[in-house]
Order: C-alpha cells, then sequence, then structure tokens
C-alpha cells in the first residue's frame, strides 16, 4: 500500500511539473487576463510623477465596467480637481473644469495626452486583452523581486499597436504581470512597468503599486499607488454617460 | 592718337552691326544671366534671414541655457523667470530698439470632435509686432490687441474664452473660421492637464509652411495660465539697429544678465536658471545659412565660368574673322601697339552696349520676378517636412550693387577676352591672311 502511495504521489508530481513546463503562452496569458476580468471595478490612489526635480502628487478615484468603459476622475491638487477622463471604446472624453469644456481625443492622438510617463494607451491596454492582438512566445522561467515568473515575449500582429514588441513576466503563483518592457518597432526599449504590493481578493490576485518609467527620457518615472480596489460592485448609475461627464453646476 | 582710335573703333563696330550686335547679345544675355541668379540667390537669403530674424531668433535672444539646448523639443520646464523686470532692465541698453517675450507650448486642439496637435505661442501682442508683425499678414479677422485678455468675466478666469490667432493652413485643417470657439489643451509644468477655451479672432498667412501650417499665438497670460508659470516667458527677443552688430548687442545683454544674477543671488529672490544671450549669428539656422551662402557662391562662380566662356568665345570669333581685315589695316601703315588697342577700343564699345543692355534685362527681369514672386508651395507640398523659415513665394532681392557688378563682370570678360587675339592678330601669317575669304566691306 505504502509503495502505491508513493508511486501514485510520484506520477501527481510528475503530471504538475509536466503540465508546469507545458503550459503554453495562450494559456499563461488567459490566466493573467482572468485575473484581470471583473464586470466593474471601483479604484482611488495616488499618481506620484517624477521629472527631474519636479515631483507631482494627484489623488484620484475610477470606475471600470468590463474592458471597454473607464472613468477617472482627479481630486487633488487643485488645479486639477475636477478633471475627469472617460474613455467608451476607442475614444476619450476629457473633461476640463478650467475650461468648462469637453474635449473629444480621438484614438491615435491619444498616445502624447498624458504627461506621465503612461500614454492613455497605455491605461487603456492595461485592462484590455492581449490575445488576439499579440503573439506570444514562452522564453523561459526567470524571478522578478523574488517571485518565479514566466516570461513572455508578445509580437504585435497588427501594425497598429502602440508598442510592436513586449517582454512580459507574469507571475506564476499569482498569474499578475510583475514587469512588462514595451520595445519600439526599431527594438529599442520605450518603457518599463513594474507591478508590486501583490495582494489577494476572493481568487483574484492584483497588483497594488505600479510604476512606469520612460527609457527614452531622463529621470523621469511615474508611480501609481492604489489606496482602494472593490472589484464587481455597483456603480454610480449614467457614470460612463457622456452626457454626465461635464458636472451640473458646469452647465 | 587715343581719341581718334576710339574714333575709330567706334566706327569700326558699326561697320558690321550684324556681328556687332550678336557679339554684344552674347555679352547682353550673360550679363542680365548673372545679375538675376545674383539677386534670386539673395532674395532667397534675405528672406530666409528675414524669416529667422523675425520668426524665432531676433538680433539676439536670451534664455534659460538647458532651453537652447533643447529648444527643438520646446522644453516648458526651462524659463526665465520674472520677464517683464528683466524686459525693462534690456530696454535701458542703447542699441535695443524692441524688446518681446514669448511662452512656446504644444497644444492639442479639439472641436467638433476633430483633434489637431500644434505649436501655441504665448506673446505680448504689441512687443511682437515687430517680430513676428502678423499685424500685417491677417488673411481674415484682426490681430490680437491690447493684452489679448477676455472682455467682462475675465476676473473670474474660466468659460470666458480669450483671443487666438491661428495660421490659415491650420485652421482649414480645423475648419476653423473667425469668432469660432475651440479648446486648447496642453500638459502643464506639474504634468497636469489643463485646458482652455478660445475664440479665433484672426487667421494669418506667412507664406511660411511650417508656420501656417502649424502655430498659433496667444496672449501671454493666457498662456502662462496654461503652463501654469505666472511672469515667465521662455525666451526674450531683441532687435537692434543691425543684424550684423548682434555679437555686440549679445555682449551688452550678458552684462546686464550677470547683474540680475549677482542681485538675485544676494537678494535670495526667485531662482532662476543659468541665462544666455545668444546672437543671430549662433542659432542652428544662421549657421546653416552659412553654408549655403558658399554653396550659393560657388553657383555663382561656375555661372561666372560659364557666361565668360561664351563671351570670350563670341568675342574671339569676332575678331579671328576680320583676319584679311587686319592686314589691310596694318600694310596701310597702323602700328601693332594701335592696332591692338583700337581692337580692345571695340571690345570695351561692344561690352558697353552688351553689359549695359544685359543690365537692364536682368534688372527688369529682376524687379518683375520680386514683385510676382515664385510660388514654390507645389514643390513643398510634395516634401515630407516643411523647411523651416522658407516662405511659399521666393522674391528676388536687387540691389544696385549688383547691376554695378554685373555690368562690371560683363565688361570685363569682354575686354579681358580680346587680349589674346589682338596680340595674335598683330602677328598675322601673311599667306594666312592673303588666303583669308573673308574681305574688308
Amino acid at each position: 500500500m505504502k509503495r502505491i502511495t508513493c508511486l501514485i504521489s510520484a506520477l501527481g508530481l510528475m503530471a504538475v511539473a509536466f503540465a508546469e513546463r507545458t503550459e503554453s503562452p495562450d494559456v499563461i496569458l488567459e490566466r493573467l487576463e482572468r485575473n484581470l476580468s471583473f464586470q466593474t471595478a471601483y479604484f482611488s490612489g495616488e499618481t506620484i510623477i517624477t521629472n527631474k526635480s519636479r515631483v507631482a502628487t494627484k489623488a484620484f478615484f475610477a470606475y471600470l465596467e468590463g474592458r471597454e468603459n473607464f472613468f477617472l476622475e482627479y481630486v487633488s491638487p487643485a488645479r486639477d480637481r475636477g478633471m475627469r477622463l472617460l474613455r467608451q471604446g476607442g475614444d476619450l472624453l476629457l473633461y476640463l473644469p478650467s475650461a468648462r469644456k469637453v474635449l473629444k481625443i480621438k484614438k491615435g492622438r491619444q498616445q502624447r495626452r498624458l504627461e506621465s510617463d503612461f500614454s492613455l494607451d497605455d491605461i487603456a491596454e492595461m485592462s484590455g486583452s492581449l490575445r488576439g492582438r499579440f503573439s506570444a512566445e514562452l522564453l523561459g522561467d526567470e524571478t522578478v523581486d523574488g517571485r518565479p515568473c514566466r516570461l513572455l515575449r508578445l509580437v504585435a500582429l497588427e501594425p497598429g499597436q502602440t508598442y510592436a514588441v513586449r517582454l512580459l513576466w507574469v507571475g506564476k503563483e499569482t498569474a499578475v504581470s510583475l514587469r512588462c518592457q514595451y520595445f519600439t518597432r526599431s527594438n529599442k526599449l520605450a518603457k518599463e512597468l513594474a507591478a508590486s504590493d501583490i495582494r489577494q481578493s476572493g481568487r483574484r490576485f492584483f497588483a497594488g503599486r505600479f510604476v512606469m518609467t520612460d527609457c527614452l527620457r531622463k529621470n523621469s518615472r511615474t508611480e501609481i499607488v492604489l489606496k482602494e480596489m472593490a472589484f464587481d460592485v455597483p456603480l454610480p448609475s449614467g457614470i460612463f454617460d457622456e452626457k454626465n461627464l461635464k458636472p451640473a453646476e458646469a452647465e | 592718337m587715343i581719341g581718334a582710335i576710339a574714333s575709330l573703333a567706334w566706327r569700326n563696330i558699326w561697320r558690321n552691326w550684324r556681328r556687332t550686335v550678336i557679339t554684344s547679345l552674347s555679352i547682353a544675355f550673360g550679363t542680365a544671366a548673372f545679375l538675376f541668379v545674383q539677386s534670386y540667390l539673395d532674395g532667397i537669403n534675405a528672406g530666409f534671414r528675414e524669416n529667422l530674424v523675425n520668426g524665432e531668433a531676433g538680433h539676439v535672444r536670451v534664455a534659460a541655457r538647458e532651453y537652447f539646448r533643447l529648444e527643438r523639443v520646446l522644453p516648458k520646464e526651462h524659463l526665465v523667470q520674472d520677464a517683464d523686470g528683466l524686459e525693462r532692465d534690456l530696454a535701458f541698453i542703447p542699441a535695443v530698439r524692441h524688446v518681446t517675450g514669448r511662452l512656446k507650448l504644444r497644444l492639442m486642439l479639439g472641436r467638433d470632435g476633430r483633434n489637431e496637435p500644434c505649436v501655441a505661442i504665448g506673446v505680448d501682442p504689441n512687443g511682437e509686432k515687430y517680430f513676428l508683425g502678423l499685424q500685417g499678414k491677417m488673411k481674415q479677422g484682426r490681430y490680437l490687441d491690447g493684452d489679448g485678455a477676455p472682455q467682462g468675466d475675465a476676473a473670474q478666469g474660466v468659460g470666458t474664452a480669450a483671443d487666438m490667432i491661428v495660421g490659415d493652413r491650420l485652421a482649414v485643417r480645423l475648419g476653423l473660421r473667425v469668432g469660432d470657439a475651440i479648446l486648447a489643451v496642453t500638459s502643464d509644468l506639474n504634468s497636469g492637464t489643463y485646458g482652455l477655451e478660445f475664440k479665433v479672432k484672426g487667421i494669418f498667412a506667412t507664406g511660411v509652411r511650417a508656420v501656417d501650417g502649424n502655430v498659433l499665438c496667444i496672449p501671454l497670460t493666457r498662456a502662462q495660465e496654461l503652463l501654469d508659470c505666472p511672469g515667465a516667458v521662455h525666451e526674450i527677443l531683441l532687435l537692434g539697429d543691425d543684424p550684423d552688430d548682434a555679437p555686440k548687442l549679445a555682449a551688452a545683454v550678458e552684462k546686464v544678465l550677470a547683474r540680475r544674477h549677482s542681485s538675485q543671488a544676494v537678494l535670495g529672490s526667485v531662482r532662476q536658471d543659468p541665462l544666455d544671450a545668444v546672437p543671430l549669428q549662433e542659432h542652428w539656422m544662421a549657421r546653416y545659412m552659412v553654408l549655403a551662402e558658399k554653396i550659393m557662391n560657388i553657383i555663382v562662380v561656375l555661372l561666372m565660368l560659364v557666361v565668360a566662356t561664351v563671351i570670350s568665345n563670341t568675342m574671339r570669333m569676332s575678331i579671328m574673322e576680320r583676319t584679311h581685315e587686319t592686314v589691310v589695316i596694318q600694310s596701310l601703315g597702323m602700328r601693332d601697339r594701335a592696332f591692338r588697342l583700337l581692337i580692345l577700343n571695340e571690345a570695351f564699345f561692344i561690352g558697353v552696349l552688351g553689359a549695359g543692355l544685359g543690365c537692364l534685362v536682368g534688372a527688369g527681369l529682376s524687379l518683375l520676378a520680386q514683385h510676382v514672386g515664385f510660388d514654390v508651395s507645389p514643390m513643398l507640398e510634395s516634401m515630407d517636412s516643411p523647411v523651416p523659415f522658407m516662405s511659399t513665394v521666393l522674391r528676388p532681392r536687387l540691389l544696385f550693387l549688383f547691376v554695378v557688378e554685373a555690368f562690371v563682370f560683363g565688361l570685363f570678360f569682354a575686354v579681358a577676352a580680346a587680349v589674346r587675339p589682338a596680340f595674335k592678330a598683330t602677328a598675322p601669317m601673311p599667306a594666312v591672311a592673303l588666303a583669308s575669304e573673308l574681305h574688308v566691306r
């Protein structure tokens, strides 16, 4: 009986090891995206933008619905308070309290919009699906901040993608993207995103801190620290409605 | 004797008037071409320089050292603080005629779902009249007036549209007309996104494609609000009397900057990046223009060689075909020296006629082209990136000096070309001369 138990255990371990070794890139991406899939979500936190000697801290809250709808509002500092950002499909709407007007920014004009190291495209893609847009190749296993990771190389299938190639380190245990390097078409490293402060909510793992470094600019980095996070929560009604983007008092 | 020879030479050139006319025409053609090309190249050069001075460099420009290093990417954080105070100090320099400050920033314009990135120049509308001079280039509407600030609800500063003037090509892309409202958004010094609404007060056309298609002007105070830098500018431009004196003016400005820097250090006032005063001659485009001028000079020299060859050949042919006549004159007792003088006198008269005619034709063509201009916009359309400071209409610039140069050039080569044939003609072989089929008329 003891022998049979040992044999079954050994076979089990071998099966797990085999399964782990043969986990396909698509399966890794699927796990990664399953972690990010939610009906609705709420976040609040701070963006800390460092540009040479200047450091700017901005507090915000945001609502997400699926992968398409995204709403963000700045609450501080005073100059930025009340600025709202609504992403619907490909287009982006920006409510500017200083002008009391809404600016619609077409897709393709969004790459340089935010003066942080995140472009709007970067933000949109953080919750976007990678499968179907990139071909993935498993390069091997590595460790990031002491966490074992799968290293994937993603190559854009269509020329319109912001970054042609990405290297993605996905945590083996958490299925969270712990590091991502973005490369230009000329294979130059453009940006690097590092995620840390991994938290768990139910079966879902997520990062509470992101640092984006623009490798083409000196002394420039943007840190997003999420303070509150809630998934699949009820959202204020009409929050993604373009008509509600402009506050009533601005009418 | 010289008077008699000159008189004889004058009569001689009209004995065969067709030959004289043909020779003169060849000299006239060469002289006219030389004069036209000179004025054309100078016109392009002057246009470039004028656009550079007015649009970009002034005679001297004051800005933060780092701004000069990075100016092609429009670095917004390298500012001249307390610009009004510095402008006042600079205006006291005796050689300074005009001073103005500018703030340059990238904007995203949005209207009816259309977006266009562009470069905004925050200007003092009055000061800028002596630089960009857009008040004279308005195609529609009016130039900015006063400080360009909105009327009425200005104190509140929110929801009141300030004035804006835009380049005609940019206006076409956005479908803008005078009176339209447009939203302008930028990233400020603190990495925030900030926007203001503007009203199109006018549409300008400078003829410089890079400007008309990408640039708009807004009041300086509004540009400062957009960038969140009250009282600061990116650059201060100065005009003196003569662009060639710009290095001297820059040295005087440097002294003022040093004095202010030391007093600020003592008082511990606003933190200011090191400032530099850069004369026009050190602008990257001016350096390029020095190279371009050298290339143009090479073109002129090559043209001179071609024209000189044409004139020399024609003169030489007209003398060499008179071998028979030469022998007859010499056989009548004219000395070699007098004969050479006769030939050179004839060449001189033909040269005066040809070069004079050439100057008239060349000057006429240059003046006509100066008035009408050459529209090179179709050529520029096909270029991927616009040429900065280059107007779409090129105009020659005729100077009296060029007329004198062209006349001297035509005359010199007419006479010089006659020297060798004159010497050769005085030593003809009698048999060759007698065998010549040409006859004295």
